[in-house]
């Protein structure tokens, strides 16, 4: 399955979520602190908000809460 | 026909959701995430693996049951759940009995450089490789306290990964006694305890020990780990990292349901305060997959008027259980004064440990340094400062999930 991140191309296993797949492609950091430190998924099940992206045009989507789908585009913050 | 709304469907919801259904109940069941399981059965890239989950998912698909996935609640009252999904971004639904089964959340406790990149939960290292991360090669440390290490551990290996040491917090003889307590009531769990360490032949199991600090430049590199007297340094790709489990009573708590601590109280019908709401599962005590198995089946024939006597003995052997488990992994005071002045307390908004250390309670660590009201509204912060300085639970307001203006104005 073909997903964007920040405007490039990936392939991601199906069926995963879109934090996951974050890690996967080998970002080192999905959104910056408040005070510009890099952080990656936290908690893994929708509690933290650390994974937090801009999915298909939806800012502050919890990545690990949301799938995969063709064609989607992800923004990191 | 009783309208039985269900929230969550891990195994307790399940169990709920099946039970309701056999006995008449028209059931609806609403879980936040993507698919079924909650956290103990979340399937494996869409797959469901273990036996158990299997038959339980094979009976819920023989009824009738309304399954709404990627629903939050927002808020409820006593008739009625305010949802929002991706179809509909604002919705209500009626209920006549409602079943909360909302599960547990890991705790987590801070250390030096807990929020470099890599570090993540025990639980959570588990959700995230099934849900897709690629952990083949890499070496992972599994840490803090619980029998959730064993599994998780195991569990990695499994899918490829090098297990570089696994740091219990608890001794090694609360151990021992626990597994002699449960070694009658449940053998089960010892004899998979044992599946996990030969699974695990070779990792290093150490009790008595902890991770004292994270360091790297911009993402984990290594890990310090101690017994309170020698120390010894491990390189990693990554860090498992949980202290136990702790309920998610938001939902509970805005509907008015008295709590025994941090706790839901409930009946031997499982119900709450409020006569129509009932709870089950990790919000009336830690306990594990049988309990809330069994929980969701009592609180499911209560609310049908049907005898719950037959099930009160493995009722009564299931919360033995959980007062065992919360006796053998009490949290040592060394593993909560892990942060230095300098380690960041709320991860949201940045807030370090020497500027909410000496507050007298939350209120004021709110007002002084905005700890606890970033995305995550206090989920992981407060659950600390309860843990480290006795802090009260946190208020809930609607909406108890971030949700965008536009949805509410619908």
């Amino acid at each position: 399955m073909l997903i964007k991140i920040d405007n490039q191309t990936y392939t991601v296993k199906e069926g995963s979520t879109v934090a996951a797949a974050l890690m996967s492609c080998g970002l080192q950091k999905i959104r910056s602190s408040i005070n510009g430190q890099a952080r990656l998924p936290f908690c893994g099940m929708g509690i933290c908000y650390e994974c937090r992206a801009n999915i298909n045009g939806v800012s502050y989507e919890r990545s690990c809460m949301v799938l995969c789908s063709e064609g989607m585009e992800i923004n990191t913050l | 026909m009783n309208k039985t709304v269900i929230v969550g469907a891990g195994p307790g919801g399940i169990a709920a959701a099946v039970a309701a259904a056999e006995k008449g109940s028209q059931v609806t069941l609403i879980d936040e995430n993507p698919g079924l399981g909650g956290q103990v059965w979340r399937q494996n890239l869409g797959k469901v693996k273990d036996k158990n989950a299997k038959k339980w998912i094979d009976r819920l698909f023989k009824q009738n049951i309304k399954f709404l996935p990627s629903t939050r609640v927002l808020g409820s009252n006593s008739t009625s759940l305010d949802c929002s999904n991706p179809e509909h971004a604002h919705f209500n639904i009626d209920y006549d009995s409602l079943i909360l089964a909302t599960g547990a959340k890991e705790l987590f406790l801070p250390f030096p450089r807990w929020t470099l990149p890599n570090v993540i939960g025990c639980g959570g290292a588990q959700a995230l490789v099934k849900s897709g991360l690629d952990v083949r090669d890499k070496r992972i440390v599994v840490s803090g306290s619980g029998p959730l290490l064993l599994a998780v551990a195991y569990f990695l290996k499994k899918q490829g990964a090098v297990i570089a040491g696994i740091f219990e917090q608890a001794s090694s003889s609360s151990l021992n006694n626990f597994a002699r307590k449960i070694a009658f009531s449940h053998p089960g769990k010892i004899l998979q305890g044992i599946k996990y360490r030969l699974g695990l032949a070779g990792v290093s199991w150490k009790k008595g020990w902890w991770v004292k600090k994270a360091s790297g430049s911009e993402i984990l590199e290594s890990l310090t780990v101690t017994n309170g007297q020698k120390e010894q340094q491990i390189d990693c790709d990554y860090l498992a990292c949980g202290f136990g489990l702790v309920p998610n009573i938001e939902l509970p708590i805005m509907l008015g349901c008295q709590l025994d601590g941090e706790f839901v109280k409930v009946d031997e019908r499982q119900m709450t305060s409020k006569q129509n709401i009932y709870a089950i599962g990790e919000l009336t005590g830690i306990g594990g997959l049988d309990k809330a198995l069994l929980e969701g089946e009592i609180a499911a024939l209560a609310l049908n008027d049907i005898g719950i006597n037959h099930l009160m003995s493995r009722k009564d052997k299931e919360l033995k259980f959980t007062e065992d488990l919360k006796e053998a992994f009490q949290l040592r005071d060394e593993v909560k004064h892990l942060a230095i002045p300098d380690t960041i307390f709320c991860r949201c908004e940045d807030v370090l440990y020497k500027d909410i250390c000496d507050l007298p309670n939350q209120r004021d660590a709110k007002l002084k340094t905005r700890c606890g009201m970033g995305a995550c509204q206090g989920k992981i912060c407060s659950t600390m400062g309860r843990e480290l300085f006795g802090w009260e639970l946190n208020k809930v307001s609607y909406p108890i999930s971030s949700v965008t203006i536009d949805s509410l104005m619908e």
